[in-house]
């Protein structure tokens, strides 16, 4: 019950993947447990086709990213091992 | 011995024609001999004493079943040594004979010293890690789970080589969300083991002072010899990783080879591929956790909604709704028992009434029992009437709200459709969705995503609409 209460709050994105991967076993579980109303399972299934979208998508869309600590301390972007990826830190 | 032998006599006051020695003199000549004659021995034997003094010099005696001889190897060469001499350790010693003079006592001076029967890397080893053992440094209670889901993995190992990529490429495809920071270090030869512990120190508080931690380090190196992969065997390189902050996970060789970095990382995988793929088990878990979660979620929503349907079916598979006249009729049997008391006793009060007054009959008349149990009858067909239409109603209600759900479903499934048999169908060149034939063309290679599983097709005519079929 809990859980379908949750996701009456105002529909927005999970905030990070690790958010988004927990509501989603909340969700299993709650529509698990069976106590939902039937209003309420909808919602859950709604809310977790989405997260699951979402979580599908920063899987799959991440580049894969390497980058070296050289000795000095500066980090560089390693583009001559793996693809190549012009990204620096944040 | 004799005189002639040992040469030029120093000549004094003794027996005629005999040389006559002074003790410091003897010694010095002995001692020259010795010297000279056994400048570089082997000798084979068990040590039997060690003591050490801060000068570094050590002192042992050397022994077999039945003689025994003094040592001395002075801290030079001792610092040389790989291993720590224990007494009844078998030992060949490379040394020179000598004197010391100052007690007239041969002694070997040793220049180096290996163990018999195990090499001297397997002594170092077994004594380094009893050392670090009883110290409790690779104590199982000391070692940390891994991350489950890394976001951030510091690879300390060698930027040459097969070893690496095949690291990055194990991470990479299994999981590119995961980010990789490489940490180069020498893995081999001279200076490797102090290089391996500034790169484990770069992997821990260096990215962690750049704001950047690493949630895992991985350290290692390919396959080698005991002597290549012996830099993960220093004590240095242990305690290194025993104090890294972040979590640590080690991958030395192959599958035969064990260091001791390995036993004092909180874990350790038999080759660096095998490393890899560990430290991105956990995403490949979820990965696949992940993809069964549509299904997962429609079973369950489909689960939900039958439960209700039977509910509903129970419902109307009650008596009453299913032959309302029957209710009706044992409702209405009870009611005109109820009329038949009322009656009675209206009768009773009625003759009692007569009696006393008149004037009252047309009242009574309207209230006698047979009229009311007609009104009563009447009333009981409307509510039987608008019973029947209820069940009626609500059915096609209840029906109509699952449709409504279903097609709330079916418009966020990725899965809801294709169940019933129909399927998506993408171009393999962009992955378009195709919705009309003509955005096809002849030749084409298509893919029809089903309910389970996929079709790779090609497409042989297109029929606009009308045409065919």
């Amino acid at each position: 019950m809990s859980v379908a209460k949750k996701s009456a709050g105002p529909k927005k994105g999970p905030e990070n993947f690790e958010a988004a991967v927990e509501r989603l076993e909340e969700i299993v579980e709650g529509l698990e447990g069976g106590e939902a109303s039937l209003e309420d399972a909808v919602g859950l299934y709604e809310e977790g086709v989405k997260l699951f979208r979402y979580c599908r998508e920063q899987l799959d869309s991440a580049q894969k990213r390497v980058e070296e600590l050289a000795e000095a301390g500066e980090v560089l972007s390693l583009g001559a091992l793996e693809d190549d990826d012009e990204e620096e830190g944040e | 011995m004799t005189a002639d032998l040992l040469g030029p006599a120093a000549s004094a006051g003794g027996e005629a024609g005999k040389t006559v020695y002074s003790v410091s003199q003897l010694n010095a000549r002995v001692k020259g001999l010795l010297e000279e004659e056994f400048s570089e021995v082997l000798v084979e034997g068990e040590l039997s004493s060690w003591r050490t003094y801060p000068s570094g010099h050590a002192y042992f005696d050397i022994k077999d079943q039945s003689a025994k001889i003094s040592a001395v190897m002075f801290s030079g060469r001792r610092r040389l040594l790989r291993f720590e001499p224990e007494v009844g350790m078998r030992v060949l010693l490379r040394c020179r004979v000598t004197l010391y003079e100052r007690d007239g006592r041969y002694q070997l001076s040793v220049l180096s010293m290996d163990p018999m029967g195990e090499g001297v890397l397997e002594v170092a080893f077994r004594q380094l890690m009893e050392r670090l053992e009883k110290e409790g440094l690779f104590d199982a209670g000391r070692k940390r789970l891994l991350p489950e889901r890394p976001r951030r993995v510091a690879l300390v190992t060698s930027r040459e080589g097969a070893v690496v990529r095949d690291m990055l490429r194990v991470l990479g495809e299994r999981s590119p969300i995961v980010e990789v920071v490489l940490i180069h270090t020498l893995v081999q030869g001279h200076g490797a083991g102090a290089s391996i512990v500034a790169a484990l120190g770069r992997a821990d508080q260096g990215l962690r002072n750049l704001g950047r931690p690493a949630d895992l380090i991985v350290v290692g190196r390919g396959g080698g010899s005991r002597e290549d992969l012996w830099a993960f065997n220093e004590e240095a390189v242990v305690r290194a990783i025993v104090a890294s902050e972040t979590p640590v996970l080690s991958a030395v060789g192959h599958e035969v080879d064990t260091s001791l970095s390995d036993l004092a990382a909180d874990a350790s995988a038999a080759t660096p591929t095998a490393a890899a793929e560990a430290a991105t088990r956990g995403w490949q878990a979820l990965s696949r956790d992940l993809n069964r979660v549509p299904a997962a979620l429609e079973r369950l929503v489909a689960k939900k909604l039958a439960e209700l349907e039977a509910r509903l079916e129970d419902l109307a598979g009650e008596r009453v709704f299913q032959h309302p006249e029957e209710a009706l009729g044992i409702l209405a049997q009870r009611v005109d028992t109820l009329f038949e008391r009322i009656g009675r006793e209206a009768r009773h009060r009625e003759r009692a009434r007569a009696s006393r007054l008149s004037g009252l009959g047309p009242r009574l008349v309207a209230a006698s029992p047979g009229v009311m149990v007609r009104r009563g009858e009447e009333a009981l067909a409307g509510v039987v009437h608008r019973l029947g239409r209820a069940v009626e109603k609500g059915r096609e209600l209840k029906a109509a709200a699952i449709g409504a759900v279903i097609g709330r479903l079916e418009a966020v499934s990725p899965l809801g459709v294709l169940a019933r048999g129909y399927s998506l169908a993408y171009k393999e060149k962009d992955g378009a969705l195709l919705r009309r034939a003509e955005e096809a063309t002849v030749g084409d290679r298509v893919r029809l995503r089903l309910s389970e599983g996929m079709l790779a097709c090609r497409v042989e005519k297109i029929f606009k609409e009308g045409e065919g079929s």
